[in-house]
């Protein structure tokens, strides 16, 4: 590399199209490679930081397939192959977690995503600034409260005595319910309160995607006569479109994992068909046992991540294809 | 013997309370213990420690402090310095707000001003799960202190990691140097036997806190005793009474515009020991139980059903709040809180504090109308108060040595010093105490042997806050002095289970104990008790509040064939060996 | 370009807006948009004007369920109570420092590891992208990472609550495809031409053009750091470094824990009044950093920011 900085400096300064005509003409990898040096160079913190703390660790896998106990170590436990890989597939409880796990990521998925998209084009499109300003901040907010008071705002909220959802539906003559307890409001009061929750802030990156957009577009458009909605629906969203697939795809990998302090906060004995999903399964056979159960978790961690490996490539395969954006 | 003058009389008082662990006979300090006797303290001590051992011996009483006769408990003495050069110990603890820093704590200088031992704390924050994977972290990156303190570990957790020679097998130890824990053991026998790890180790230094009324903590209920005088009835003796005095309390409606509850449950106190101690005996999750030494669990056997369906009808009355599984504690105290009037006649809760303000000076608090609702009979004349013999009482893992220590011998004694009742005062409690004079009354209505400054509880930074080991016996408890212009909640709590509960108590037997796995056991019974826990409890959820009917056959067996899918078999079996091994 | 072009880019917009009339369906829309924000903007006031209120009413009145919109018996002793815990006093100095830090640290990472993975033709981007990726989906779990830190000494050490949770993928990808939109290849052609460096070219382009990305990598890595506590938990084990979310955790799930753990009952009493006493009033003064960093975040919220700082 350091020899490479001489050459690239004596190099002529070429025109941008020969440049291009020079890459697509298979100019040697070498060449590339020495020419982007600096590229390279601004890469190396991050890359060093990445295989200290993410790729260092990861040898830590294997005692999915040992009996791992802390004392004898990570080497010195024994191999018992795919034992927790066949105890959890086999478990009672495993088609049930799977479900659960998927229904309730994928309800989230398609009910929250689309919010927050929404709400930046919303904010975006608002011409009085104080009204965005704070309907940004208000909306901002409630990502500071934590997991548990807003689980302990449900109950109050939703309480068959005392709750104000049960007085409204009072009024409409039915007689109150306990929605904390009813297994089928479950995925309702967990999805929509996570977006109540969520939206403002995951609008973030949305309105920062937005100030891409040049706003000669929109005066022209204007002046073609297009209406407000138009302009959002032609201008706007495609600006957001790329982030938004990207994080559709990084989504789609994350799909056996949900808030785990929130439905384990939010179970209780009635929901618990529908409220037991892999996270709180594993807590409460790891680390909630007489000896904690490193080896199953870890192993049920795997599972997790290989399955989601794999949709996360097919769906990024997908999006190249279809929405001509993609991860790598 | 040290202590002596403090023997037991006789067995007319203990047979009162001979609940209380192992406090059976006075006879008891024979048969299992005598190893422990005074004589073989000295040899071991002499063998146990090798080189010179010091001469170990207890400080001289304090002759200012009151005890009542009969008293069996932790003594006042002079604590000597253990050591007279400079020693350090690394220890890890839990953080905590109301302890604050360990390093200034009053209790930490005082300690350390009387024992000469010097501690370097480090302080692990968060969650008591959070503090055991911070713990299992550390041992995994061989980054381990001198001892353990307060951290929560398991009975299969000493066994696995002290049979792997990571934790210190304290027992010579003891025997050796722990004067005070000696004699503790003498006045409760079960203790070794229920510190010891199959191997017959001692891998911790104990505690024990012989809590009377948390014996009886999982099947208790409250009864508003002014709205029964209202209604014209008694406090209830049977399920059918129970369901009088529900009827007439929502009839009379006592909390007005219909907003009466007239009992209440909330998710973490779990309603069952309280509806099925009528039928049969429930200990509460996991609900095992021991008959003619066999492990069996209560959640499949027919009076179970029988359980069910009062469960049912009551709550199918409207007799039971509808978020009785789903209520949180705060849910909860808005219901016993609410202003002007309560809204609920009665609770399933362990003490007044779950669903109401405690507020000690006022003497007509609105937690003294609540009234400890006795166990119920049920139609069959079957009657239990389901008491905790073996897991109140004596607790491991206060003081956890690792292989890491140079001086076991002085941190065990560094313990044994925190057993001393000056110590325990300012351990748990703060410098305020006071020594009661002659004449003053405790709980139990016998003189008094200490008191606390009201305001003890809110201070900051003075105390340990009931991470250390500690001896506090009954009578030790029992012996706090009642200030009539502060009427602690401890005595109700204490008379109404005395009067109401012990009465009831099942046979020790029926108990099923503190048991240790080893990995492997542990590695399935925390999966199959996931699973059945989940299974029962949201089946008794089902069947109580009618989404699953109880007098349907059906029902019923589909329900226990669930149960046995899971896999009660081979629950039963692991708990089992387990048991065999506790009885050696 | 436009006419305008001399003005700030908001003005600017302002100017044209106003010169042309709304079209009727277009006032419906907007009436819409204003109603939809106003009525989310209540539901979502409506709890955090319940902690707050809650916060500085009397306790045993919130205990009661008295407390409803607005407080009840009006007090500060919460606030009060707050500085009687010098723990709490000083985890909250201990985070906003965390914060700070982190964020600054893990936006530099993120910014170097983001631009040249959104340059076209870098021979190996694939494959170093994928590397990124795959440490989403796959992690050595806990106790290994855990021995990595001891390894490295910095247990115990400020930097364990920085350096570990340094670089987030995540951002790293959003980021990047940030840079690919808003850095057209003729750009990087032109800065070529103009015979910029790869490093001139970022430092002088780039960054000036990413303020808004930039901003959003700050408030992000600062918010996570702010919220979290499980390195604090895992890596530190002195008092005095712990941030304020280890105190706030303690007190509202610790008071949580089955009733039946506590060793006595005189102990639960005490947890129960921590935190009925504190429970608000930390919540408040948890949410006060976040809310106040925002509007500085907001500020490059602007649209053709991009635009106007090409042309200066």
């Amino acid at each position: 590399m350091t020899t490479s900085t001489g050459t690239e400096a004596r190099s002529p300064v070429r025109t941008a199209a020969h440049k291009r005509a020079a890459v697509k003409s298979r100019v040697g990898l070498g060449l590339r490679m020495r020419r982007n040096w600096q590229l390279y160079a601004m890469l190396a913190l991050p890359l060093i930081w990445l295989a200290i703390f993410a790729y260092w660790p990861m040898y830590g896998v294997i005692i999915a397939f040992k009996d791992y106990n802390v004392v004898s170590g990570i080497w010195g436990s024994p191999w018992v192959g795919m034992k927790y890989f066949d105890r959890f597939v086999e478990s009672y409880q495993f088609w049930r977690l799977i479900k659960n796990t998927v229904y309730l990521h994928i309800y989230e998925l398609v009910a929250t995503f689309p919010l927050p998209i929404i709400l930046a084009l919303c904010l975006n499109t608002i011409r009085k600034k104080w009204f965005s300003r704070s309907a940004q901040l208000i909306t901002y907010a409630p990502h500071f409260i934590s997991t548990v008071v807003v689980v302990g705002l449900l109950v109050v909220l939703t309480s068959p005595n005392t709750g104000v959802t049960n007085k409204l539906i009072g009024l409409f003559g039915f007689g109150p319910t306990d929605v904390m307890g009813d297994s089928g409001m479950f995925r309702h009061l967990y999805v929509w309160s996570g977006a109540w929750q969520t939206m403002g802030f995951a609008a973030i990156i949305y309105l920062a995607a937005l100030t891409s957009v040049p706003p000669e577009l929109h005066e022209a458009a204007i002046v073609d006569g297009a209406s407000r909605l138009r302009r959002i629906w032609h201008i706007d969203l495609p600006a957001i479109v790329p982030v938004a697939v990207i994080l559709l795809i990084l989504n789609i990998g994350s799909i056996l994992s949900v808030g785990f302090e929130k439905v384990l906060l939010m179970q209780n004995s009635l929901n618990l068909d529908v409220a037991e999903v892999i996270d709180t399964y594993v807590y409460k056979i790891g680390l909630a046992s007489a000896v904690p159960q490193f080896s199953y978790a870890t192993a049920i961690g795997l599972f997790r991540s290989v399955i989601g490996l794999v949709l996360l490539v097919l769906a990024n395969t997908f999006a190249r294809r279809f929405a001509k954006s993609s991860l790598w | 013997m040290p202590n002596d003058d403090f023997r037991p009389p006789g067995l007319s008082r203990r047979s009162l309370i001979a609940g209380a662990l192992g406090l059976t006979a006075a006879t008891a300090g024979g048969g299992l213990l005598s190893g422990c006797s005074g004589s073989s303290t000295t040899d071991s001590a002499a063998a146990g420690a090798g080189q010179a051992a010091p001469s170990v011996t207890l400080g001289p009483k304090l002759s200012t402090v009151q005890y009542p006769q009969g008293y069996v408990g932790p003594v006042a003495r002079t604590l000597k310095p253990l050591t007279t050069e400079k020693v350090t110990f690394k220890i890890v603890v839990k953080q905590d707000v109301t302890i604050g820093d360990w390093k200034t704590n009053a209790f930490t200088k005082w300690l350390e001003q009387k024992t000469g031992v010097h501690i370097e704390w480090s302080q692990i924050g968060g969650t008591d799960d959070d503090v055991m994977t911070k713990v299992n972290a550390m041992i995994a990156a061989g980054d381990i202190p001198d001892a353990f303190l307060g951290i929560g570990f398991t009975r299969s957790q000493l066994f696995l990691y002290g049979a792997q020679g990571l934790f210190t097998d304290v027992g010579q130890y003891i025997d050796a140097y722990a004067l005070n824990l000696q004699q503790a053991m003498k006045d409760y026998p079960d203790t070794r036997k229920l510190i010891q790890a199959p191997d017959k180790k001692i891998y911790s230094f104990p505690g024990i806190n012989d809590c009377y009324h948390c014996r009886a903590i999982d099947g208790r209920g409250w009864l508003n005793s002014a709205w029964i005088k209202q209604v014209g009835l008694a406090m209830p003796q049977t399920t059918d009474e129970f369901r009088e005095v529900l009827r007439a309390f929502k009839k009379a409606d006592l909390a007005g515009n219909g907003k009466t509850i007239p009992f209440a449950g909330y998710k973490d106190a779990p309603i069952d020991p309280l509806l099925m101690n009528p039928f049969l005996y429930d200990p509460g999750e996991p609900w095992l139980v021991v008959k003619d030494g066999k492990v069996d669990v209560a959640f499949d056997k027919d009076q179970w059903r029988e359980g069910l369906k009062y469960a049912n009808s009551l709550y199918g009355e409207g007799l039971i709040n509808r978020d009785v599984f789903t209520a949180d504690e705060d849910q909860l105290q808005r219901y016993g809180n609410a202003p002007g009037k309560p809204l609920i006649g009665g609770a399933r809760s362990n003490y007044w504090g779950n669903f109401l303000d405690i507020d000690q000076k006022d003497p007509n608090a609105r937690w003294r109308q609540y009234e400890a609702c006795p166990p119920l009979k049920g139609p069959n004349g079957v009657q239990y108060a389901a008491w905790d013999y073996l897991t109140v009482g004596v607790e491991v893992a206060h003081l956890v040595i690792t292989k890491k220590c140079a001086k076991p011998d002085l941190l065990v004694r560094w313990a044994d010093a925190q057993y001393e009742l000056e110590a325990i005062l300012r351990g748990y409690g703060g410098p305020k105490y006071a020594w009661a004079k002659k004449g003053e009354l405790g709980i139990n209505g016998k003189q008094a042997i200490y008191g606390f400054d009201a305001t003890w509880n809110s201070q900051k930074n003075i105390n340990w806050s009931q991470d250390n080991p500690m001896y506090r016996s009954q009578d030790f408890r029992l012996g706090e002095r009642v200030q009539p212009n502060d009427l602690t909640f401890e005595k109700p709590l204490y008379e109404q289970t005395k009067e109401r509960f012990f009465p009831h108590k099942q046979p020790q037997e029926m108990q099923f104990p503190p048991v240790t796995l080893d990995q492997d056991q542990a590695a399935q019974e925390s999966e199959l008790r996931t699973n059945l826990k989940g299974e029962v409890n949201q089946s008794f959820a089902k069947f109580m509040t009618g989404q699953l009917d109880p007098n349907d056959d059906g029902a019923w067996n589909d329900y226990k064939d669930r149960v046995e899918k899971i896999g009660v078999r081979p629950y039963l079996d692991l708990q089992q060996a387990a048991y065999e091994t506790y009885n050696g | 370009m436009s006419a305008a072009g001399t003005l700030p880019p908001d003005e600017r917009r302002l100017a044209v807006g106003a010169a042309i009339q709304d079209t009727r369906a277009d006032k419906i829309a907007m009436a819409c948009i204003y109603t939809a924000l106003g009525l989310f903007c209540l539901a979502v006031l409506y709890p955090i004007i319940y902690v707050l209120s809650a916060s500085v009413s009397n306790t045993k009145r919130v205990a009661a369920g008295e407390v409803w919109l607005w407080p009840v018996g009006f007090t500060l002793d919460a606030y009060k109570a707050i500085f009687d815990y010098d723990s709490i006093v000083s985890s909250f100095g201990n985070s906003v420092y965390y914060a700070v830090a982190g964020a600054v640290v893990a936006t530099i990472l993120t910014l170097l590891a983001a631009y040249p993975l959104s340059r076209k033709g870098l021979p190996g981007k694939g494959l170093i992208m994928g590397a990124f990726v795959f440490t989403m989906m796959f992690s050595g779990g806990l106790i290994p990472t855990y021995l990595v830190v001891h390894e490295l000494g910095l247990l115990n050490t400020r930097w364990a609550m920085i350096l570990p949770t340094a670089l987030a993928v995540w951002n790293v990808i959003i980021t990047r495809t940030y840079f690919m939109v808003t850095i057209p290849e003729e750009l990087v052609e032109a800065g070529k031409v103009d015979g910029c460096s790869d490093f001139g070219f970022f430092w002088r382009v780039v960054l000036p053009l990413s303020k808004p990305i930039i901003a959003v990598n700050l408030l992000f890595y600062a918010v996570g750091q702010w919220n979290s506590f499980f390195n604090a938990l895992i890596y530190l084990t002195n008092e005095h470094l712990f941030p304020l979310q280890v105190v706030l955790r303690q007190i509202l799930i610790q008071s949580k824990v089955d009733p039946s753990q506590m060793p006595d009952t005189s102990k639960l009493l005490q947890l129960k009044e921590l935190q009925q006493q504190l429970k608000y009033s930390l919540i408040v003064i948890g949410m006060i950093p976040p809310l106040l960093v925002y509007p500085f975040v907001q500020k490059h919220f602007v649209k053709g920011a991009m635009i106007g700082s090409l042309k200066g």
